[in-house]
């Protein structure tokens, strides 16, 4: 299925990053890519009809990392040391209180670059909710650094 | 236009979501109106402090290990609802319980009674049958 392959080649790094981040291991994180591309193959003319065929793979990659989250508890990258900076703190602190739908929402544009319809797809919400969460999500981050001046 | 619409426009402009004719109008707009400039300039300062932030610190994701699975899920609102109809239907039975009817022997002197259980009462009633 030539479809499916060049879906796999476009995909294949961004996919690792994304269970690169998650677990933590390049080993887990290809396990992982090699088990969301299997599940593919199951589904692959619902994935192959999709609006999104990326953001399809991403919403079972998403199912494939929690099902690793509850079979082994993941070693996460600590962050790389850096200087501190006053406005990535008050960001964090403001992201991570923003609710889990909209922290996946950031992570799946900021970090692995994918569109609002491909969000949508990754985790099976409309469009219309993706824009408006990412537009919420990013009012408070611009009024809490505004305070923050 | 207001300050909500702009922003929203700029946020999408920015992520690459405006249609191209959109971005153009937009485009022109800002080049006629410098506080729409300004406005732009610090939707951008906000976007990359945020794709900075999720990108140095991945704890911010949410934490898979504490979500239910939806099948565990499913169970518990599935036993909830079972315990709320069974205590409905135990609650209706028992103040729509019929009255208690004691039969009588057909040859006992009290054949021609009824005697009944009038639960809202909270006493027994004694009725002579026709």
């Amino acid at each position: 299925m030539p479809d499916v392959e060049q879906l796999y080649l476009e995909s294949r790094v961004a996919l690792t990053a994304y269970f690169l981040r998650r677990h933590g291991s390049t080993q887990a994180a290809e396990d992982l890519v090699q088990e969301t591309f299997l599940r593919l193959m199951r589904q692959v003319d619902r994935c192959l009809n999709a609006a999104s065929p990326r953001g399809y793979l991403f919403g079972i990659a998403r199912h494939v990392s929690a099902d690793a989250w509850r079979k082994m508890k993941p070693e996460l990258v600590p962050p790389a040391p850096t200087e501190p900076d006053e406005r990535l703190a008050v960001a964090r602190e403001t992201i991570a209180d923003m609710p889990a739908l909209q922290r996946e929402i950031l992570d799946l544009r900021f970090q692995h670059d994918l569109s609002y319809a491909e969000i949508a797809e990754a985790l099976d919400i409309p469009v219309g909710t993706v824009r408006s969460r990412m537009h919420n999500a990013l009012a408070m981050l611009r009024e809490r650094l505004e305070t923050q001046r | 236009m207001n300050t909500e619409t702009l922003r929203a426009l700029l946020v999408d402009r920015q992520l690459g979501e405006l249609p191209p004719d959109i971005a153009e109008l937009l485009d022109a707009y800002l080049a006629a109106v410098p506080a729409a400039r300004a406005e732009a300039e610090s939707t951008a300062h906000t976007m990359s402090i945020a794709r900075d932030t999720v990108r140095r610190y991945p704890e911010l994701l949410p934490d898979a290990e504490k979500k239910i699975a939806p099948v565990v899920l499913w169970l518990l609102r599935a036993a909830a609802l079972i315990v709320v109809v069974a205590a409905a239907g135990w609650f209706v039975h028992r103040t729509n319980r019929p009255s208690l009817v004691i039969e009588t022997r057909a040859k006992s002197v009290w054949v021609q009674y009824q005697v009944a259980y009038d639960s809202r009462r909270g006493a027994y009633v004694v009725t002579q049958r026709d």
